[in-house]
């Protein structure tokens, strides 16, 4: 049990894919827009990851070690364009803001990073404490991310209105540039903290 | 350490279960897929239904019925306000964008010989760049437009001129490109201005 939890929350800060890891940075740059883009772009993330690192550690045994590779990627593939028509079926708005980037989250290496270095190696509930952990981590980095930027830009959260009609929106935030100056003062102040709580 | 185990395993055999492997999971997947499929495509495309009466509504103003004929690889919408006046003659085209193709409904007022309005309906441009051709700003250029060609100019468009979007000039001139060709489909189908 404390190998579990310990496995779980290694993703949400220790291990943060977003903010330690710098992995799935396609994604993160590109829909952090909106808030609303940023958690549905999360969830769908976390998605994935869950039901193929429970797949894949269930059939690691069966899986070759040459042809691991391009087996984890046919299986992400297979939850990935679940993932595209369900959205587009039941969530046309959200499948429509994320666009292409729904089907890219194929290459997200997030997803195949923890198939490779996590999945494949260990047993089917440490693997579900893992992609619960890291699904977590990852959607909390883009809803932080993705808050700010709306709020600068748009100055509104998840579409509502906070800032008022007095505020002049700074456009560039929502622009992609406003994702790297975001992102880069994050990781800053995530290192920050890290530093100080390494050093006590 | 794992190196070492797939050369001793090298040979036809091993070579057998690695194609065996991926052959089986493709068909597992395929067959789920196809499973998710049929399941949802109902829903997607009632939801591009939606899209398309809406879009007919939107670029022909006044509209509150309408009736669909299918042409030469397009689609003709005829619209009607609540009295049964003809509002103007819509078109769904679509043709090569910057990536994929652009589906675009043009609705026109074929008496006064003017583009009414157009709205992008699908398309798979560069998110930020191209795919600001869904832009408002970019559609409203068309509106009461004459009929005609039309020339893409980087800014201040005059008279017969479509302000471009730095950095997507390929996507513009083919939205350009195709609302001339959605005009000439409508004046086909007109009858030239009926």
């Amino acid at each position: 049990m404390y190998q579990l939890i310990k496995d779980f929350k290694q993703g949400l800060w220790e291990e943060h894919p977003l903010f330690v890891m710098i992995l799935g940075m396609c994604p993160t740059l590109a829909v952090t827009n909106t808030a609303i883009n940023g958690l549905a772009m999360g969830l769908a993330t976390s998605f994935v990851l869950i039901s193929s690192e429970i797949v894949i550690s269930l059939v690691k045994k069966l899986i070759p070690n040459d042809v691991r590779i391009p087996s984890f990627i046919l299986i992400i593939a297979t939850f990935v364009t679940f993932t595209d028509y369900f959205l587009k079926a039941f969530l046309p708005d959200i499948a429509a803001s994320l666009s292409l980037f729904v089907p890219l989250i194929v290459v997200n290496c997030l997803i195949l990073g923890r198939q490779e270095s996590f999945a494949s190696q260990n047993p089917v509930h440490r693997s579900i404490a893992d992609a619960l952990g890291m699904g977590i981590g990852f959607t909390w980095g883009l809803v932080v991310l993705s808050i700010i930027r709306e709020l600068l830009g748009m100055g509104s959260i998840f579409g509502a209105e906070i800032l008022g009609t007095g505020y002049r929106q700074m456009i560039f935030m929502i622009l992609p540039g406003g994702a790297f100056i975001t992102l880069g003062i994050l990781v800053g102040i995530i290192n920050l903290i890290n530093l100080k709580r390494s050093g006590n | 350490m794992n190196e070492k185990k797939s050369v001793q395993n090298s040979g036809p055999d091993n070579m057998y279960r690695l194609i065996f492997t991926l052959v089986m999971i493709g068909i597992i997947s395929g067959f789920v897929l196809s499973f998710v499929f049929q399941w949802t495509a109902p829903h997607i495309e009632q939801h591009r239904l939606a899209a398309q009466r809406e879009a007919v509504f939107s670029v022909l103003p006044g509209t509150v019925e309408y009736e669909e004929e299918i042409g030469e690889r397009v689609v003709f919408f005829r619209g009607f306000d609540e009295h049964d006046n003809q509002t103007g003659v819509a078109v769904l085209i679509s043709g090569s964008g910057f990536q994929g193709d652009i589906e675009i409904m043009v609705g026109t007022d074929p008496r006064a010989e003017k583009i009414r309005g157009i709205k992008i309906l699908d398309h798979t441009e560069t998110p930020g760049l191209g795919a600001r051709i869904t832009e408002q700003q970019f559609l409203n250029h068309f509106e009461d437009m004459p009929f005609g060609t039309y020339q893409l100019v980087q800014q201040d468009p005059g008279e017969m001129e479509v302000e471009g979007i730095s950095g997507a000039t390929i996507s513009a001139r083919n939205v350009v490109q195709i609302v001339e060709r959605a005009v000439g489909k409508i004046q086909d189908y007109t009858g030239g201005g009926r």
